[in-house]
């Protein structure tokens, strides 16, 4: 199979960029689209007339329904959970794995079992809990599931990723006189880096995206964050502007875009060491 | 250095949100699934188990867990095995540089939220204005017609979700043993063979890994469909999940109920399908 590609690279670019169109080519429409008038839309043109509709952007991101405010909601809510629970994760990750710990793989069980849970039958118990702590509408109400919602799948890659890594290290730590607390964060932390930016791009895009206990425990609030803001705008509109629709779909996604970009190098690299070879 | 408890102590952070948001919300939400409750009044009446038995006549439940069946056999099954032949082919491309813009490429649209995807996709099907009729010269409408649209969304979630998977499936055939492979081309293993007597059983790992997810994923997907339908799934778009929010405004016990049960048959499959699996066992 691989056999026969390798001889026909020819043919394997040219199916591989039809799929890569197919992929792209909803987002380059959404993107023209943001670009348009209301009327130009409607009007059923693929590219915009006469001019090219910039303001649509920056319409969506500070105007009359613009979704600045949002966009640092979910910054401070990702950033948070995401370190946060990236650090009870590892923390645990550690013990678990390098600490001769004997009920390591009972817990670790135990943990993956969160992850088969659907969100919906925890909604009503933890809106229960939230209303009687008085944290309802308050940003407690979000960051404490979400800094847990981190934890599972940060602990399910890191898991494997640490255990596979040579005991020798720590023997030498411990000669040297170092403690569990250093060995974590000055020898397993930074070799771990490949993991860890997988364990974060997994996690910040789960908060970022997290859609139903937002749209519960935020709806309309101050605090409410950017998936649920963009739905409640784009739906609720009195004139329907669906160029503006699509700017502001952009702008919410975008972010996301961009910090994997910046971490694809590591990317790769973590999945293969952390979830594969563990 | 010997401390029996530091350990448990490096783990307190994890157990204790462990017990505030797994533990006590499932035992509460347990003792919520044997009472009817409209979610207004203080009264809780205690039903017992009357809302499991109800599950069992439920016939609007049965439709949503029929579509709901059909969508994860698509993206569990289907969509892994199209991930798998598009690692395979991208993996067969020499240019190192051309590999990594390919992976790029198509891991994008996994990074945009459920809820948006949905949105965007129901301007993609829209009747009126949308790329999909203006592309085919057609009018159809692709989230109206109950017989297709379920399929829309279903292909939603593969254009979403493909490329993510296909990405894991890269990873694992990287960590593939050349030697091993060489060999077996060698002997002259090809074509058909090659692909299921030698790529599948060393994927096996891998394909745990992509597959177990986006089954577990697939029974409780919920965003993309409750967004696409525009706040109203129909009898034969509604999912479990999508099911159970519209019933929690009614009768929360029901729709816990309906949560608990959905927990525990995706438990039990998962594990069948763990068990089933020597490597796993092993390790």
């Amino acid at each position: 199979m691989r056999d026969f590609m390798r001889k026909h690279q020819l043919m394997l670019h040219v199916t591989l960029m039809i799929l890569a169109l197919l992929v792209l080519f909803p987002i380059f429409w959404v993107f023209i689209s943001s670009l348009k008038s209301q009327s130009d839309f409607l009007s059923g043109y693929f590219w915009p007339q006469k001019t090219w509709h910039i303001e649509n952007y920056w319409k969506a991101f500070a105007g009359e329904e613009g979704i600045i405010r949002y966009y640092l909601n979910s910054i401070c809510f990702t950033v948070i959970s995401v370190g946060i629970g990236l650090f009870i994760a590892t923390l645990a990750g550690y013990a678990l794995t390098r600490m001769g710990f004997k009920y390591g793989p009972v817990i670790f069980m135990m943990f993956l079992v969160v992850l088969m849970l659907p969100p919906q039958i925890s909604l009503v118990p933890l809106f229960r809990i939230f209303q009687s702590l008085d944290l309802l509408y308050t940003p407690f109400s979000l960051l404490l599931p979400y800094i847990f919602a981190a934890v599972p799948l940060s602990l399910f890659l890191t898991y494997g990723y640490f255990r596979a890594l040579p005991k020798e290290l720590d023997e030498a730590a411990i000669m040297d006189g170092a403690n569990h607390w250093q060995i974590y964060r000055l020898i397993i932390l930074p070799i771990s880096k490949p993991v860890l930016a997988t364990a974060v791009i997994i996690s910040a895009t789960g908060v970022w995206n997290e859609y139903l206990l937002a749209s519960i425990f935020m709806r309309g609030s101050t605090f409410e964050t950017l998936p649920v803001a963009v739905v409640r705008i784009t739906q609720n509109r009195l004139i329907p502007n669906y160029p503006l629709d699509f700017a502001t779909s952009i702008l919410a996604f975008m972010p996301l875009i961009i910090l994997f970009i910046f971490m694809q190098r590591f990317f790769i690299k973590g999945i293969s060491g952390g979830a594969i070879k563990g | 250095m010997k401390n029996k408890y530091l350990p448990w102590i490096f783990i307190a952070p994890a157990l204790a949100f462990f017990g505030m948001l797994v533990v006590y919300p499932t035992g509460y939400g347990l003792s919520l699934s044997l009472h009817y409750w409209d979610g207004l009044s203080d009264y809780m009446d205690f039903v017992g188990l009357e809302n499991y038995a109800r599950l069992l006549s439920d016939s609007d439940l049965h439709w949503a867990a029929l579509n709901t069946l059909i969508f994860v056999v698509m993206t569990a099954f289907v969509q892994s095995l199209l991930a798998l032949f598009l690692a395979l082919a991208i993996e067969s491309v020499r240019s190192s540089r051309m590999r990594s813009f390919y992976r790029v490429v198509f891991i994008l649209p996994a990074l945009i939220s459920a809820a948006i995807t949905g949105l965007i996709w129901s301007y993609i099907y829209n009747p009126n204005f949308g790329l999909l009729n203006d592309i085919l010269g057609t009018n159809i409408s692709w989230l109206g017609n109950d017989n297709i649209a379920l399929w829309s969304i279903i292909f939603a979630n593969f254009w979403q979700w493909t490329g993510w998977n296909a990405m894991i499936f890269c990873a694992g055939i990287q960590s593939l043993p050349s030697e091993t492979l060489e060999a077996a081309r060698m002997d002259g293993a090809k074509g058909f063979n090659y692909f299921y007597h030698m790529i599948i059983p060393l994927l096996r790992y891998t394909i745990i890994v992509v597959v177990v997810p986006s089954f577990i994923n697939g029974w409780k997907v919920f965003e993309l469909i409750y967004v696409m339908m525009n706040n109203a799934p129909t009898e034969r778009t509604h999912s479990i999940a999508t099911y159970l929010y519209e019933q929690i405004t009614m009768d929360i016990g029901y729709a816990t109920a309906i949560g608990y049960a959905l927990t525990v048959f995706v438990f039990i499959m998962v594990m069948f399908y763990i068990a089933s699996n020597k490597d796993l066992r092993k390790g």
